[in-house]
């Protein structure tokens, strides 16, 4: 989701998001299930249940937020290494994206943020609704407190299930490949 | 550690399970994953259908994690685990083969979307996640929720052994085929709950399936015609391997994501169309197991549900037992039966005057039979009640399964001529599209033609 506000269409994005291809682009505004992965010192990987994306700017920087009370790891591996991986999936196509990046740090949330989280949670149930998802269950997801993690966008990977997954942005495929 | 049996629900797969990985130089990767097998109390295997950044990652760095969600309670099993191995050949590989192949071929992806390898995985550790979430609200008007899923009973209230034994001493008792798929079909309604059944069988080509008799559908079906290796039901018929998918809507999404990407690189040429599934339209859990008799098939059991996650391991290993019984007891009366001279009796006469007229239609290039402009039946069947309905014209009633095995017009095979399925077949296509023709049993081996209607024949050379 775009602005924390208004909620406006994705536009004038620059960086890697730029060259998302217009099928997968609009995942950044869509209700979408999102998976927040980084990795310990030890190279273990960890991934947590992230909701809501907040793009301010021209989408070279991004803020994702995660359930403090899931975050704990998340963060510590965060501090310890700054390395992400963010994957968006919209439940009732499976059209999909990966995002990897580099934390940049924290920031406060405010009254807006809540808001926005919201609004997220609202459309996520409806989405959910249509796949079968019990909506009752859904709404007890603990959605605030939430962390805002900033991070910095550095490649973006199409992900949709297919041949063609794993094709980076802005780039021809690596022949045989995807994530 | 948390037994992975006892998350025999989680790995149906409600939201997509995910795989984090990391490669040597540090950078993770998140996968959706379409399903999580599971292969034994250590270990849970993924399919690999494309060589990828994850399949890298693993090479480089065996560990990675995998998230499953609990479908009732939406908590979630984190699991950490170790690549061990990538198999291509065994049980593991081609049962998930086989549950790969019956999506692909239903969304008309055959031979393009299929399994490279199985990459199997010691699970290190398991973790109960259930701090994401909140108690339930009372007061939050949440909408409708799903509806139970049928046939989930808690583990210690499983009184498997007695019903079991219920379902033996029925299909034991049954006298005829009929009867026997009647209680099959009526143990697993009662039962199990599993309202929506129905068993097919091998045809005379033996490479098609037929709806013999079925459960819980507005059109029963019977008569309807499955290519081996056709969508999900052909495709078990073909493997011999039972399929169970519990979130049929979330896997053939996934298919047809594949589909339109595919679809979109290369163009629509090669794709086949996606299969109709028969049965419900609105179903979300499938059990297909085959029906085998010393290695032969000889049908398969179909059941579904409009519940997600309705078939648990559980299931499929239980009623894997009542498919072998159905599968014997199919074997031993399709190939039943001397007459039983005791049991003639005449048959009772036609209701006179006022009958509407009906006119029958014998395709001889296709054996195939219509009433009144409808298709009715076609193949053995339709030869079958051509023979009889030109016989009755002739003024004959009673008829011996014997003279049917013996006649060579028929082109039933000399052995596992399967004549039972095939009145079966014929009594109950009569009776959904020409109730006016019956043909009730006169005993063992023998049966009646029932007219109450003017005939009108007409053999035709092709349509």
């Amino acid at each position: 989701m775009t602005d924390r506000a208004s909620n406006t269409a994705v536009s004038a994005l620059a960086g890697p998001l730029a060259a998302l291809p217009d099928d997968v682009r609009t995942l950044l505004d869509e209700p979408v299930i999102m998976h927040l992965g980084t990795r310990d010192a030890a190279l273990v990987p960890l991934s947590i249940l992230a909701f809501g994306l907040h793009r301010a700017g021209d989408g070279r920087e991004l803020t994702v937020f995660a359930p403090v009370a899931a975050a704990g790891e998340t963060l510590a591996n965060l501090r310890d290494n700054g390395q992400l991986a963010l994957t968006l999936v919209r439940p009732t196509s499976h059209r999909s994206i990966q995002i990897k990046g580099t934390w940049l740090g924290e920031r406060r949330v405010d009254e807006a943020d809540r808001a926005f989280l919201a609004r997220y949670r609202d459309a996520l149930c409806d989405e959910l609704g249509l796949v079968g998802v019990p909506r009752s269950l859904w709404r007890r997801l603990l959605w605030w407190p939430s962390v805002a993690l900033r991070f910095e966008v550095r490649e973006v990977f199409v992900q949709t299930p297919g041949p063609s997954a794993g094709k980076r942005c802005g780039e021809a495929p690596e022949e045989g490949s995807s994530p | 550690m948390i037994d992975l049996e006892r998350l025999s629900r989680c790995f149906e797969g409600v939201v997509p399970s995910t795989m984090t990985t990391c490669s040597a130089d540090g950078i993770p990767n998140v996968v959706s994953i379409s399903h999580v097998h599971h292969v034994d109390a250590r270990h849970v295997a993924l399919s690999r259908q494309f060589f990828s950044k994850t399949t890298r990652n693993l090479l480089e760095n065996p560990r990675a994690m995998v998230t499953l969600w609990d479908p009732l309670t939406f908590e979630i099993h984190a699991l950490d685990l170790r690549h061990v191995r990538a198999e291509t050949s065994g049980p593991t590989f081609e049962k998930m083969a086989t549950r790969i192949e019956a999506i692909a071929s239903h969304t008309g992806m055959a031979g393009i979307f299929k399994l490279l390898a199985a990459d199997v995985f010691e699970v290190v550790r398991v973790r109960h996640v259930t701090e994401h979430m909140g108690p339930p609200d009372a007061a939050d008007d949440a909408g409708p929720d799903l509806p139970e899923a049928p046939g989930r009973v808690p583990f210690e209230r499983r009184d498997e052994l007695w019903v079991l034994h219920r379902l033996s001493t029925r299909l034991n008792e049954a006298p005829d085929l009929e009867r026997l798929l009647d209680a099959a079909l009526d143990s697993l309604g009662e039962d199990f709950g599993f309202a929506h059944a129905k068993v097919l069988l091998v045809d005379e080509t033996g490479r098609r399936l037929f709806t013999i008799a079925s459960r819980g559908y507005d059109d029963s079906g019977v008569g309807s015609e499955v290519v081996f290796g056709e969508g999900l039901i052909g495709t078990v018929a073909r493997d011999r391997r039972p399929l169970r998918v519990g979130r049929l809507d979330s896997e053939l999404r996934y298919g047809r994501a594949v589909r339109a990407s595919v679809a979109g690189d290369r163009g629509d040429a090669r794709l086949a169309p996606e299969i109709p599934l028969p049965g419900l339209a609105d179903a979300q859990s499938h059990l297909a197991l085959p029906l085998l008799v010393r290695g032969r098939l000889v049908g398969v059991l179909a059941l579904e549900s409009r519940s997600a996650a309705s078939f648990e391991t559980w299931h499929e290993a239980f009623l894997g037992i009542v498919a072998d019984q159905v599968a014997a007891g199919i074997d031993r009366l399709a190939v039943s039966e001397a007459e039983d001279p005791a049991a003639a009796r005449a048959a009772a006469p036609s209701a006179p005057a006022t009958r509407r007229r009906r006119a029958f239609v014998f395709y001889q290039n296709d054996d195939c039979v219509f009433v009144d402009g409808e298709y009715l039946i076609r193949n053995v069947p339709g030869r079958i009640l051509w023979k009889l309905l030109r016989s009755h014209a002739e003024g004959r009633c009673d008829f011996t399964n014997r003279e049917l095995r013996l006649d060579p017009t028929l082109g039933l095979p000399a052995i596992r001529d399967n004549l039972e399925s095939r009145l079966i077949l014929l009594r109950q296509r009569l009776a959904q599209k020409c109730p006016d023709i019956r043909l009730p049993s006169r005993g063992r081996g023998r049966f009646a033609v029932e007219v109450d209607c003017e005939l009108d024949l007409t053999e035709r050379a092709t349509a």
